[in-house]
C-alpha cells in the first residue's frame, strides 16, 4: 500500500465514501425498476447497469477497507445514517420513467467528469479500480444518451415527460458537486480537478452542448453548490433507504445470510 | 426435417423416428398452436417470475445476495425475452407480434405458473423460490431438452444452464438460513410450508388433459406430469430433511417396492386452477398491475423510441 500522510489518508477516505455511496444508491434505486421498464431490452440493460453500479460501490468500499475502514458489508448494513454521504439527487424516491432517465443521464455525465478528476489522485489501487469501472461506465453513458435521444425526438408526449424529469432533477443537481465531509478534501489531496466549482463548470459545459444537439431548452442557471447536498440530516429519503437495506439483516445482525 | 408432401401422417412418423422440426419447416397447424401455447406460457411465466423475487432485492441482507438476486431476475427476463422471440416467429403467420403476446397476460389470454401468483412474505421465500421453484423448473425444462421443436430445445440448453445457477443461489440462501439462528430457521420452515403444496400443483394434474397428451404424441414434451412430480419429490424430500426442516404433508411416503412411487397429499386443485385461469391468487393482481404499468403505462416510451428513430432517419436523409 502506498504511504499517504494521515491527512491525505483521511481526505481520500472521505472522497471515496461519497463516490461509493452515490454508486450504491444509484444501483439500489435502479433495481426498483426491475421488470418495470418499457421494454424487455431496457429491462436487461437496466439490471446490468444497476449491478455494475453496486459492483463499483463494493470495489470502492473495499478500497476504503484497504485504507483501514470497515468491510463493504459493514458500510452498507451497519453504518449509522449520519455517516452516509450520497448526493441528494441520487437518493430521490422513485418517480416516473422519464425522471429516472434524466436522473441517470445527469448522474452519468457528472460521474464521468468526477472519475476523470479522481485519476489525478496518486493512489495506485484507486487508479486500477477506476480503469476497471471505466470499461463498464462507457456503456452506461452510451445507453442513457440513447434513452435521452428517444425522449427528445420521440414526439410531444415524450418531450413533455422529459421536460418534467429535467425540471424535477434540476434543483437537486448541485448536490452532486459537494464532497460531503470537509469541503477542502480536494485541496488536501492537491487535486484541483476535484474542486466543486471545477466539477460544476465541466458538468454545465457538457450538458449545455448535449442539450443543444437535442434541441432542448436550457433550464436556466444551476443553483449554487449545496454544502448540505450530501448531508444525511437534510435528506428525508436516506433514512428510508437505510431502513430498507437493513430490514432483513437486522433480524439477526451477527448471523450468516 | 425435410417433408416433401407436407402431410400430417408423415410429420408424425418423422417425429416418432426422432427427427426434429426446425425454424421455417412446415408443421401441422395444431402442432404450431401447441408450440405457441407452450412457449408463450413459458415466456410469460419467466417474466412474471421476476416479480416475487424483485420484492426482495431492496431488502437483500448482503451485498453479494443483492447482486446475485438482481442478476437472477435479469436472467429470468432474458429467458422471457428469448422465448418470446421464438413465440413471435411461430405467431408471425397468424399476424401476432410481441406487443400482442405481452398484452395477452393482461387480458387473461395466457396463463403463468401458479407459483408466481403466490405471496413471498419473507427473505426465506426468495431463497425457497430458487431452491424449489427453479429446481422444479429445471426438472421440467431438462425434459423439454428432448423436444421435437429444435429451436426450443436449443434455447433451453442455455436456460437450463442459467437456471442451475439460480438453484444454487436458492440452495445457498436456504443453507445459510438452516444453519442460522432459531428465527432464521423458523423463517425457512414457514417458507417451505408455504411453497410445498404450490410445488405439488406446479407439475399439473395427475391425469393429463387432451392438449398435454397431444404434446406428448408430438414429442413437444417427453414425460408425464406425474413422472416429473415424482422426480421432484424424490429429489427434494431428502434435501429438505438434510436441512433439518420438515414437510407437513402427513401422507407423504414412498412405496418400498419398485417403482418406489411417492404418495402425497393432493394440492387444492380447484383453488390453484382458479388462481391460474382467473388470476385470483394472493398476489396475481398486484403483479399484473406491475406488468400493466410497464406494458400499458410505458407504451409511450416504446412509441417514443420508434418515433425518435424515424425522426433521426429523416434528418439524416435531408442532410
Amino acid at each position: 500500500m502506498i504511504l499517504l500522510t494521515p491527512e491525505k489518508h483521511s481526505a481520500l477516505k472521505s472522497i471515496l465514501i461519497s463516490v461509493a455511496d452515490d454508486e450504491w444508491i444509484m444501483g439500489h434505486r435502479g433495481s426498483e425498476w426491475l421488470a418495470e421498464a418499457p421494454d424487455l431490452e431496457d429491462d436487461l440493460a437496466l439490471s446490468s447497469t444497476s449491478q455494475d453500479e453496486m459492483g463499483h460501490a463494493r470495489l470502492l468500499y473495499r478500497l476504503i477497507e484497504e485504507l483501514g475502514g470497515p468491510s463493504p458489508d459493514h458500510q452498507v448494513y451497519a453504518r449509522p445514517v449520519d455517516d452516509w454521504y450520497p448526493a441528494r439527487l441520487v437518493t430521490l424516491a422513485r418517480q416516473d420513467w422519464a425522471e429516472w432517465v434524466t436522473r441517470r443521464y445527469f448522474y452519468e455525465v457528472f460521474d464521468a467528469i468526477r472519475r476523470h478528476a479522481l485519476i489525478s489522485i496518486p493512489f495506485p489501487s484507486l487508479a486500477y479500480a477506476l480503469q476497471s469501472i471505466e470499461r463498464e461506465e462507457a456503456y452506461h453513458i452510451r445507453y442513457i444518451e440513447a434513452q435521452m435521444t428517444n425522449l427528445a425526438y420521440g414526439g410531444q408526449v415524450a418531450h413533455d415527460y422529459l421536460a418534467h424529469g429535467i425540471a424535477v432533477d434540476w434543483a437537486f443537481i448541485p448536490s452532486l458537486f459537494s464532497w460531503g465531509t470537509a469541503e477542502e478534501t480536494w485541496q488536501i489531496l492537491q487535486c484541483p480537478a476535484l474542486d466543486p466549482r471545477s466539477l460544476q463548470q465541466a458538468f454545465e459545459a457538457s450538458i449545455q452542448k448535449q442539450f443543444a444537439t437535442w434541441d432542448l431548452a436550457w433550464p436556466g442557471p444551476l443553483g449554487s453548490i449545496d454544502g448540505n447536498g450530501r448531508s444525511a440530516a437534510k435528506n428525508p429519503d436516506l433514512a428510508q433507504i437505510r431502513a430498507e437495506l437493513r430490514a432483513v439483516r437486522q433480524i439477526a445482525p451477527d448471523s450468516h445470510w | 426435417m425435410d417433408l416433401m408432401h407436407h402431410s400430417k401422417e408423415e410429420f408424425i412418423e418423422q417425429i416418432a423416428a426422432g427427427n426434429k422440426v426446425d425454424t421455417g419447416d412446415w408443421m401441422p397447424d395444431d402442432y404450431r398452436q401447441l408450440l405457441i401455447k407452450q412457449i408463450h406460457m413459458h415466456a410469460i411465466s419467466e417474466i412474471m417470475g421476476a416479480y416475487p423475487e424483485k420484492e426482495w432485492v431492496k431488502y437483500a441482507p448482503t451485498i453479494q445476495r443483492k447482486l446475485a438476486l438482481n442478476a437472477k431476475i435479469q436472467d429470468e427476463i432474458g429467458h422471457g425475452h428469448m422465448l418470446l422471440r421464438l413465440a413471435e416467429d411461430l405467431s408471425a403467420p397468424l399476424g401476432r407480434g410481441r406487443e400482442d403476446l405481452l398484452h395477452d397476460v393482461l387480458d387473461g389470454r395466457v396463463k403463468f405458473h401458479n407459483v408466481f401468483h403466490m405471496s413471498a412474505p419473507s427473505w426465506a421465500d426468495a431463497g425457497v423460490i430458487g431452491f424449489l421453484v427453479d429446481g422444479g423448473a429445471i426438472i421440467t425444462q431438462a425434459m423439454l431438452l428432448a423436444s421435437s421443436y429444435a429451436p426450443y430445445a436449443r434455447m433451453l440448453k442455455r436456460i437450463v444452464a442459467e437456471e442451475s445457477f439460480h438453484m444454487q443461489f436458492g440452495e445457498s440462501v436456504v443453507l445459510a438460513l438452516a444453519s442460522g439462528t432459531e428465527v432464521q430457521r423458523e423463517m425457512l420452515q414457514q417458507a417451505i410450508n408455504r411453497w410445498w403444496p404450490a410445488m405439488m400443483f406446479f407439475f399439473g394434474p395427475r391425469e393429463m388433459g387432451p392438449q398435454s397428451q397431444r404434446m406428448l404424441e408430438y414429442r413437444i414434451r417427453t414425460m408425464t406430469n406425474e413422472e416429473l412430480r415424482q422426480k421432484f419429490i424424490a429429489r427434494y424430500v431428502p434435501r429438505i430433511h438434510a436441512l433439518g426442516m420438515t414437510l407437513s404433508d402427513h401422507e407423504l411416503y414412498q412405496d418400498p417396492d419398485p417403482p418406489h412411487f411417492w404418495h402425497y397429499t393432493d394440492p387444492d386443485w380447484d383453488w390453484f386452477n382458479d388462481m391460474v385461469h382467473h388470476n385470483t391468487g394472493p398476489m396475481s393482481q398486484a403483479r399484473l398491475a406491475l406488468r400493466r404499468g410497464a406494458q400499458e403505462g410505458l407504451a409511450w416510451a416504446r412509441h417514443a423510441a420508434l418515433q425518435a428513430h424515424a425522426t433521426i432517419d429523416v434528418r439524416a436523409a435531408t442532410l
